[in-house]
């Protein structure tokens, strides 16, 4: 029944709520650093999902505890992956901690990079897409800066692998607009009137699912598509 | 009195210039090329790299190794004494190209840390220890790749797309410390190491040499620009890549990656 759905970072935020939308239909593999309630509760009253604990900050091995996830649950074929994980920290980059620079290069890209490499055989088993999440940012961010640079590396790596892989693997990356996460909050950002522009969590996750099938390389998702309407004009994931 | 000699033309030159600079990757190819450029211009020069070039040197050279992040770690403190800089250049870079999935991930580590990881961490060290000067000059290099797309060398890619947004971003930060912040954008340049990442057989006639390059690129980054190119020509492909990714990505798929032979890291 359904897909073989990986999504990484979906134990709270936007990939929480994808996880919502698609545990209906999908076998989903939610990967995150901790699970939160309502996902275990979740995870006991269906058999389609399973929860994979791991750090984004150590690449390498976030790469081996899904393969040895997806060995021990057999899945051999994979339909789409939907690496959503993030971080960051809003400083002023004259002050910006070597440590906050590593883990948010780290978590946003590098895992990402030893993640889609682990996935290819199964993806190309599964005709799969890989569905990478990237950032409005991506253009530069003065008080985001660690963060603008690893989601516009991450722009280029999908940009390089959309042709790498044509034919075999398809390479989608989506940038989103500001969002109500917990990220903000996380990363020190004070919102004041611009919270207006913010999506839901809700309403990103749906405009997200309903991007999926679209064939070209990237596309924006921000709050001006959700008013347009794009949560209820495409279709999901069937 | 007419100087008639170079040696105390080069002497003059340093009385007059009295300014310090740092590189990294100062001992081949276009960093090799900046030190000698900036030597000739009297400056004193600070280089970083691996490998100790041959002979007598009329800079400092520190034996750093750029992929440590240790050794990182340790830097601002060690340049000091070398210090405080009134231009600093992070050009040390290395590049993987092959299929993607083919190489180990130790190796795209390797790539991350010395092409965008280490460059980020000592820009933010080096303004908050004061290792610069109020009036300096701060450059990143990245690739003509930011404006095309690069399959065949995806996570070089990403890294010079991370380092050209990152430079992009502390423009305003830096500046409020005096620091103008400038990012490179080169085209291909006739060096060891482009030579070792391109397919073969392929013609390096349109490689500029690197000596040029750095002729090109030194004024726009002594002048505080934020985007630098290394002539027209490059400028010219930055704009087509620009405007019609696809295409310039598509020709690079069929001249470049679909003629690699073997991967290389």
């Amino acid at each position: 029944m359904g897909r073989n759905i990986l999504i990484t970072g979906g134990t709270t935020g936007i990939g929480y709520q994808l996880v919502r939308r698609l545990a209906q239909h999908h076998q989903l593999m939610v990967v995150g650093r901790a699970p939160n309630e309502q996902l275990i509760e979740l995870e006991g009253l269906t058999n389609n999902v399973i929860i994979v604990k791991t750090d984004f900050n150590n690449p390498a091995k976030a790469a081996i505890d899904i393969d040895k996830a997806m060995k021990k649950a057999k899945w051999d074929i994979l339909n789409n992956a939907i690496l959503n994980a993030g971080t960051g920290f809003v400083c002023d980059p004259t002050q910006e901690e070597p440590a906050a620079i590593r883990e948010t290069l780290n978590v946003n890209l590098l895992a990402n990079i030893a993640i889609s490499r682990m996935l290819k055989k199964r993806l190309i088993a599964g005709r799969g897409k890989i569905t990478f999440i990237g950032s409005m940012a991506r253009k530069g961010k003065e008080n985001f800066a660690s963060y603008a640079a690893s989601k516009a590396g991450l722009h280029g790596l999908a940009r390089a692998l959309h042709w790498e892989w044509r034919g075999i693997v398809d390479v989608q990356i989506l940038h989103l607009g500001p969002t109500k996460t917990q990220m903000h909050k996380k990363a020190g950002m004070k919102l004041g009137f611009s919270r207006h522009f913010f999506t839901s969590p809700e309403g990103m996750a749906a405009m997200i699912e309903k991007s999926i099938h679209k064939r070209r390389l990237s596309h924006n998702l921000t709050v001006f598509q959700d008013l347009a309407g794009s949560t209820f004009l495409s279709k999901g994931l069937k | 009195m007419p100087v008639s000699n170079k040696v105390s033309n080069k002497v003059s030159n340093k009385e007059l210039n009295n300014k310090k600079a740092l590189i990294t990757g100062g001992s081949a190819g276009l960093g090799k090329a900046l030190v000698e450029e900036l030597c000739e211009q009297g400056w004193t020069v600070t280089s970083l790299d691996l490998k100790k070039p041959k002979g007598k040197l009329d800079y400092t050279f520190l034996k750093t190794d750029l992929s440590d992040r240790t050794v990182i770690d340790q830097l601002p403190e060690k340049l000091i004494e070398h210090g405080p800089f009134d231009l600093v250049i992070f050009n040390a870079g290395i590049s993987a190209t092959g299929k993607f999935e083919e190489m180990p991930i130790s190796a795209y580590e390797k790539l991350m840390i010395v092409n965008a990881e280490g460059p980020m961490v000592l820009a933010s060290q080096f303004a908050n220890k004061g290792l610069m000067t109020a009036k300096s000059n701060m450059a990143f290099i990245s690739s003509l790749s930011h404006y095309t797309g690069y399959p065949g060398a995806a996570v070089y890619a990403a890294t010079k797309d991370a380092i050209a947004v990152y430079a992009k971003s502390i423009i305003k930060p830096f500046s409020n410390l005096g620091i103008s912040v400038s990012c490179a954008f080169t085209g291909p340049l006739k060096t060891e190491h482009a030579v070792r990442h391109s397919p073969k057989n392929a013609s390096d006639e349109d490689r500029m040499l690197p000596q040029e390059a750095a002729k090109l690129i030194l004024p726009g980054i002594l002048s505080g620009k934020s985007k630098v190119f290394n002539g027209y020509k490059t400028m010219a492909i930055a704009f087509a890549g620009w405007l019609m990714p696809p295409v310039v990505s598509y020709i690079l798929l069929k001249t470049v990656y679909n003629k690699l032979d073997k991967n290389v890291f």
